[in-house]
């Protein structure tokens, strides 16, 4: 039997893409071939905004998705998409896992969507790429023409930033930063290497708070007809997948990094925000997401508690990093 | 039932005048959105807020809308290069198996396209990153609305046939192509 | 039933409704709908129509939202609006009476200035669809009212229009430099040799039928150089709004996506203050736009669908694979890629065969040591052909929107067959002689 797996990412030599390949050679092996894992890759089986619908219908039968897009169907799973708090890949996966551990709500949440979730992974860490100055904190802006992400234009109009907030496309991201339609841009550091803002960015600062979780969910059908076995192997590679996932994420960034400090051509000028810096970027968030959160309450109580939860876990992982390293390298 | 085959087509047609005026309208809102955030941000530092999103939400309109219309006048895309040289009465019959086909698929659209409007009001869905938290509902409503129009259109052509706009034939073009000599 | 089974009998199906005089986007969704439904029902042991039946309805329920409500989508009725509104206001008529002036003795001047217009507006937008269309609507009224053939005034335009994804900016080689690791400014730089070729070559070959048979494009009687130089006066609305567009867009006032309606609306403003826009034209050039739109988008929407089922029947995967799969000489392998997209592009769309074949293409050609950007521009020049080639041809289907009644699609499709041919020989030059796309890249 033959389940797609569809997903947005190209299908480049990168370490994410490995633990892919891998877990679906896995779970072929482990499942003695009874299920083989076949990849759409970059949205050629469904859109990625449309991913959630599209598992749930049965188009793909697994997949990534974005709980942004679907906000309104999944409240709880939205609050995974942080803005405070660590981006690292390993601290905000655990820390969710762990929120979420026994939380009986959000399992309910993806029963009511038609979803099983399968393991998960982080974007990772959030950077602010400009042509101007680096962003190092929102006084930096001085009037620029930024491209901000969702919750970022509440910030911004709570703190009064000195900015213009522009809307464009992702795809327009290269020539507008290219040719000045926008000064600077919000983004992710594992974007920046594939669709190459290196060559047009001058100042990438890296930000370390803010991330978006991304779910893998199966269709809660396909999940349901899987045998006693099947299941049970899903289950067993879900910690391993999604510890991989975290270390490949990692690994990622250590390329983006290396690669937007070295490059022979488009080298830029790399920044890490100091703790006084992350701080202040926190605090003018923190109305954007008490808004955020209140929002999504309303649509299912749990909202808050979640929030607190995993804001706790991410302090709490963060701090156990710091003092023993990752797990893989802890002996 | 000659005269309802006049009647009812010339209604439905009053109503398309109606709906045409609207689309144009909203057509030219997407044209100004653009414009005004572009003039906006680049000398006044303020862009309009959600502006890829209202042309988004407008394109559907303007895609959906005029669908009923544009079959009136016979506008949507098909070939003819074989089924020309077919003797009239077979043209016929396959433009009425054409009809027949769209009001089925379509109208199967119009039905489940509802039904996801229905869902994005119940469940009050925020279009995606919205800044001014709008509503995803209006756009999508839109959707079944310009295609149960259309749906009404291609039935009326199935009823009355005599309300088919007319296929331009390979003689009448042969004549037209004359006219320059 | 197999997916494989399943794909070919809904091609066959297909293509017989196409050929049947059935409205395509009542066929596109009719086969991908039908399809999906045999899919999902035939996944698991047996035969189980409720669930092909659930999927495929959740799919045909989205789709109309999912499939519109793209902003870069918007571009199409915006360059459109600005296409038409230009011609109501007679700046269209203006320019082709100047072109007229000073290439009317020429053989098929007024075709070599269309198919120049095409490539200078193939550099102020990212997409064929755009171009074809814009200049659809300048062009080819302008050539039928001076006694040129039907498939030739039509023809170079839905084939000249194809320029849009070669010459940059063009969102094929975005996609294609995401999708394959590759340098988009790289991509872009290797895409403009091999466009003015393809521009030279379509040139060449209009001149020369021209000349052998003048009926196609009746020549204009002599002007003197005084007329010449007067008739340039009134080209300063067409050429105002091109400085306009492309200044605005190279100095990064605004964005690709975004040049499509600020060129509508300089078109406006420069019509009203030259007086030469009414109420009455504007409401003509919104209502041809909305036809234009809904007509394309009626297409659009059933071909999303063909997609997708595509996808799950995994039939273009397994001809890619075929194509590749021979253990002979790698330029067979670039003759047999080559004859499967050009039999893909018969009846998919640009972005969707793409989709569907590089992720087995890529590794194929990585095997026999190519160059990356060298192909993407073949593989571009491919994709440009299908948009051409009956029975399912976009450009030629935007053509026949804006003419509307005056030229069959039969006509349009004969009217490009000759450019088909000269693409071929462009790519076989590509082909033979790979520097010319990879040596721009390489200076930089
Ligand atoms: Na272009
Ligand atoms: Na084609």
């Amino acid at each position: 039997r033959t389940l797609n797996y569809a997903t947005p990412a190209p299908p480049t030599e990168r370490p994410s893409n490995d633990v892919l390949r891998w877990w679906a050679e896995e779970v072929e092996r482990r499942t003695d071939g009874s299920i083989e894992i076949k990849i759409h890759w970059l949205q050629s089986l469904i859109k990625f905004k449309d991913a959630a619908r599209g598992i749930q219908s049965g188009i793909a039968d697994i997949g990534p998705m974005s709980p942004e897009y679907t906000m309104a169907q999944n409240p709880l799973l939205a609050m995974s998409q942080t803005e405070l708090g660590s981006g690292d890949n390993y601290v905000a996966s655990e820390a969710w896992r762990r929120a979420t551990d026994d939380f009986e709500p959000i399992e309910q949440e993806a029963a009511r969507n038609g979803l099983k979730p399968i393991g998960f992974y982080s974007s990772g860490v959030r950077v602010n790429m400009s042509t101007t100055r680096p962003y190092l904190t929102p006084d930096d802006f001085k009037g620029d023409k930024v491209r901000l992400t969702p919750r970022a234009v509440s910030a911004a109009a709570a703190n009064d930033w000195d900015l213009t907030s522009v809307n464009i496309t992702f795809t327009d991201l290269y020539s507008g930063m290219e040719r000045g339609t926008i000064d600077g841009a919000q983004s992710y550091l594992y974007l920046m290497a594939p669709y190459k803002h290196n060559e047009v960015a001058k100042y990438v600062v890296e930000t370390g708070i803010g991330q978006s979780l991304v779910p893998v969910m199966m269709n809660a059908r396909v999940w349901g007809s899987l045998s006693a076995k099947e299941k049970q192997v899903i289950q067993e590679l879900e910690p391993v997948f999604n510890e991989k996932m975290a270390k490949a994420g990692l690994e990622e960034a250590e390329i983006a990094k290396n690669l937007l400090k070295t490059h022979p051509k488009y080298t830029v000028d790399y920044h890490v925000l100091t703790d006084e810096q992350r701080q202040l970027w926190e605090q003018h968030f923190a109305p954007a997401i008490d808004e955020y959160v209140a929002d999504m309450a309303k649509r299912d109580p749990a909202a808050s508690e979640l929030h607190q939860r995993f804001l706790s876990q991410l302090q709490a992982v963060e701090q156990e990093v710091r003092e023993q390293g990752y797990p893989w390298d802890r002996n | 039932m000659a005269r309802l085959s006049e009647s009812i087509p010339r209604a439905i047609s009053a109503v398309d005048r109606q709906v045409v005026r609207f689309s144009q309208l909203l057509l030219a809102m997407m044209v100004v959105v653009t414009f005004l955030s572009v003039v906006g941000r680049t000398f006044f530092s303020q862009a309009v807020p959600d502006d890829l999103l209202i042309s988004e939400m407008l394109m559907v309109a303007v895609v959906f809308l005029p669908m009923g219309y544009l079959q009136s006048l016979g506008g949507h895309l098909e070939v003819t290069v074989i089924t020309d040289h077919l003797p009239e009465k077979v043209q016929s019959a396959l433009v009425t198996v054409g009809l027949v086909l769209g009001v089925v698929f379509f109208g199967l659209m119009t039905w489940l396209s509802a039904r996801m409007a229905w869902e994005s009001w119940e469940f009050g869905v925020i279009a995606y990153a919205s800044a001014l938290d709008l509503p995803e509902w209006p756009a999508k409503a839109l959707i079944p609305l310009g295609l149960a129009w259309w749906c009404v259109r291609m039935l009326v052509q199935l009823v009355f046939p005599s309300s088919r706009p007319g296929h331009t034939s390979e003689f009448d073009q042969a004549l037209d192509e004359t006219n320059g000599y | 039933m197999d997916p494989t089974t399943i794909g070919i009998w809904a091609t066959i199906g297909m293509i017989t409704m196409l050929l049947l005089r059935i409205p395509i986007a009542v066929v596109l969704v009719a086969t991908g709908y039908t399809g999906l439904v045999l899919v999902m029902a035939s996944r698991g042991d047996g035969f189980d129509l409720a669930q092909g039946l659930m999927t495929a309805n959740s799919f045909l329920g989205d789709l109309p939202y999912s499939s519109t409500a793209e902003y870069t989508f918007t571009t199409i009725p915006m360059f459109l609006l600005m296409g038409y509104l230009a011609t109501e206001a007679g700046f269209t008529r203006d320019i082709y009476q100047t072109a007229r002036m000073w290439l009317g003795r020429m053989p098929g001047g007024l075709a070599v200035a269309s198919s120049v217009g095409c490539a200078l507006f193939a550099a102020i937008s990212g997409s064929s669809l755009a171009t074809a269309a814009a200049m659809g609507r300048m062009a080819v009224p302008e050539m039928l009212a001076r006694g040129y053939d039907k498939g030739l005034a039509t023809g170079v335009v839905a084939a000249s229009g194809t320029l849009g994804s070669l010459i940059p900016p063009s969102i094929l080689m975005i996609l294609y430099a995401v999708f394959t690791d590759q340098s988009i400014a790289a991509m872009f730089v290797a895409g403009v040799i091999p466009g003015l070729l393809s521009l030279l070559i379509y040139v060449a070959m209009v001149m020369i039928r021209a000349r052998l048979n003048p009926a196609l494009a009746p020549p204009t009687p002599k002007v003197s150089w005084q007329d010449k130089f007067g008739s340039l006066k009134s080209t300063w609305g067409m050429l105002l709004l091109i400085v306009v567009v492309v200044s605005g867009l190279y100095s990064g006032l605004f964005t690709p996506s975004e040049a499509g309606a600020i060129g509508a609306s300089i078109a406006f403003l420069i019509s009203l203050f030259a007086r030469r826009l009414d109420r009455k034209k504007t409401s003509n050039a919104l209502l041809e736009t909305l036809k234009s739109t809904s007509m394309l988008f009626a297409a659009v929407i059933g071909a999303y669908m063909v997609t997708s089922f595509t996808a799950l029947t995994g039939i273009a995967a397994d001809l890619t694979s075929w194509a590749g799969g021979f253990d002979v000489h790698p330029a067979v392998v670039i003759a047999s890629l080559s004859v499967l997209y050009i039999f893909l592009g018969t009846f998919m769309g640009s972005i969707e065969i793409m989709l569907l074949t590089l992720p087995i293409v890529i590794p194929i050609v990585k095997g026999l040591e190519y160059d990356l950007i060298w192909f993407g521009i073949i593989m571009i020049k491919y994709l440009e052909i299908g948009l051409i080639s009956p029975p399912v041809g976009i450009n030629c289907f935007i053509l026949k929107a804006v003419v509307n009644d005056s030229v069959r699609l039969g006509d349009i499709f004969r009217g490009v067959s000759w450019f088909i041919v000269m693409d071929i020989v462009t790519i076989a030059i590509l082909v033979a002689f790979p520097e010319i796309v990879t040596f721009l890249p390489d200076l930089m």
